[in-house]
């Protein structure tokens, strides 16, 4: 039996937590404790890392992992990622400035962006569509990437099968005709 | 989200409700990108075809190069005609087609002719255009490969999951029809429209073999940095399989 990863982040209140217990078929192990952080309005938030699963009919295990929202957190990225299949980075559109948000997810993991599968879900666009998925698409490709930019509801659960299949996808490519 | 305007000339105002209520349906099950425009500018105009000699489109109007018909005959075999009792299925099919085109700017790419609205109805029977779609035969594997150079927007996406899957794809890796197809099992025919479409807009980017100066904009046929193969085929599919996919 073999164990995969796929990894999760995203700032506080952008549903990482939702989006992995959306699919996962146990319930979400949760790290969350009394939010303190004036900053956000969330009653908790996960200090820890959040992670959920999905078995393989041969047995194998996807373990999905979210690293916790808050920046200060931000030295559990390096550990998480590691060997992980792929990153799910979930952008809130309802936050003051959802752009620098990502630039923080970009810098941080962009070492691992040059070959790790990496897909960003927007949510929350519908009611905050000030910023659009273009500018995501404009601070991407200044970072010279090209990733999939996808609108999504965290608690969906068909919106968080695609990006994981977006994912695969992106596996898929970098496997065919090797 | 609704981002094209269907309008609508000489039609009874029963059909004008009629319509208005099947794009608010349409809205319902997702994915509709027209909603009912009151006044131009249009991006497609449904018009009463008996009506049309007396009261032609204005010349001027741009959405005359997208017009649907509504008929009293079933002339259900025409194109850009639909008879009535107007059928829900069939509108919406009618605008999906436009819509593609209108995601294709380019002439290169258009998946169904734009008629004139005082041109005589060019007609194929549905079997003959089907037939049409299918000779479109799948590309020689050697065929150029391209890559995604950028992300494409949502009106050619459509939250449609096979076109995110085939641009994700494309964003990953220099790919052809021929590989798209054996890549995702879909169509030659879906893989090669949707290859236009990205190419009219240019969204793609030629690759050149890597034994090749890659001095200009054209880009490796292989990835930067091919994952190491230690998620197999046979896990993806499984993944797809677990998901429901």
């Amino acid at each position: 039996m073999t164990e995969h990863k796929i990894l999760f982040t995203g700032p506080m209140g952008a549903g990482k937590t939702t989006a992995i217990g959306a699919v996962s078929e146990t319930p979400p192990v949760i790290t969350d404790v009394v939010n303190t952080d004036t900053s956000h309005s969330k009653s908790h938030t996960t200090v820890g890392l959040d992670f959920g699963q999905l078995t393989l009919p041969g047995g194998d295990r996807i373990r999905l992992f979210g690293t916790p929202g808050q920046a200060r957190f931000d030295f559990l990225w390096k550990i998480l990622v590691k060997n992980a299949l792929g990153l799910i980075i979930l952008a809130d559109n309802s936050r003051p400035d959802p752009i620098k948000d990502l630039r923080t997810y970009l810098d941080g993991f962009s070492d691992e962006l040059k070959d790790l599968p990496c897909v960003v879900g927007v949510g929350r666009l519908a009611e905050h569509p000030s910023v659009g998925l273009e500018d995501y698409l404009d601070e991407i490709a200044r970072y010279g990437l090209v990733l999939p930019v996808l609108e999504v509801d965290a608690r969906r659960r068909d919106d968080v099968v695609l990006l994981i299949d977006t994912l695969l996808a992106q596996l898929e490519a970098s496997l065919y005709g090797a | 989200m609704s981002s094209l305007r269907l309008g609508t000339h000489a039609l009874l105002p029963t059909d004008v409700e009629l319509v208005r209520m099947l794009l608010r349906l349409y809205g319902i099950q997702g994915k509709c990108q027209w909603a009912y425009a009151e006044a131009p500018p249009y991006d497609a105009v449904l018009v009463e075809a008996s009506a049309l000699e007396a009261s032609p489109l204005p010349d001027t109007e741009p959405a005359a190069r997208h017009v649907l018909r509504l008929t009293r005959a079933d002339t259900a075999d025409a194109t850009d005609t639909l008879p009535r009792p107007l059928c829900a299925d069939r509108l919406r099919r009618w605008l999906d087609r436009v819509e593609n085109t209108l995601a294709s700017p380019s002439p290169a790419a258009p998946e169904s002719a734009p008629v004139p609205a005082t041109s005589s109805v060019h007609v194929h029977p549905p079997a003959q255009e089907a037939a049409a779609s299918e000779s479109m035969v799948l590309p020689p594997e050697d065929a150029p490969r391209f890559r995604l150079q950028r992300w494409p927007r949502q009106g050619i996406l459509r939250d449609d999951p096979g076109r995110i899957r085939m641009a994700t794809l494309l964003s990953r890796r220099a790919l052809n029809a021929h590989d798209l197809v054996s890549l995702t099992g879909f169509t030659p025919h879906q893989c090669q429209v949707f290859m236009q479409i990205l190419h009219a807009s240019s969204l793609l980017q030629a690759a050149v073999p890597v034994t090749q100066d890659a001095a200009g904009p054209a880009v490796s046929l292989q990835p930067p940095s091919p994952a190491k193969p230690r998620f197999t085929q046979g896990l993806i599919a499984g993944l797809r399989k677990r998901l429901g996919l």
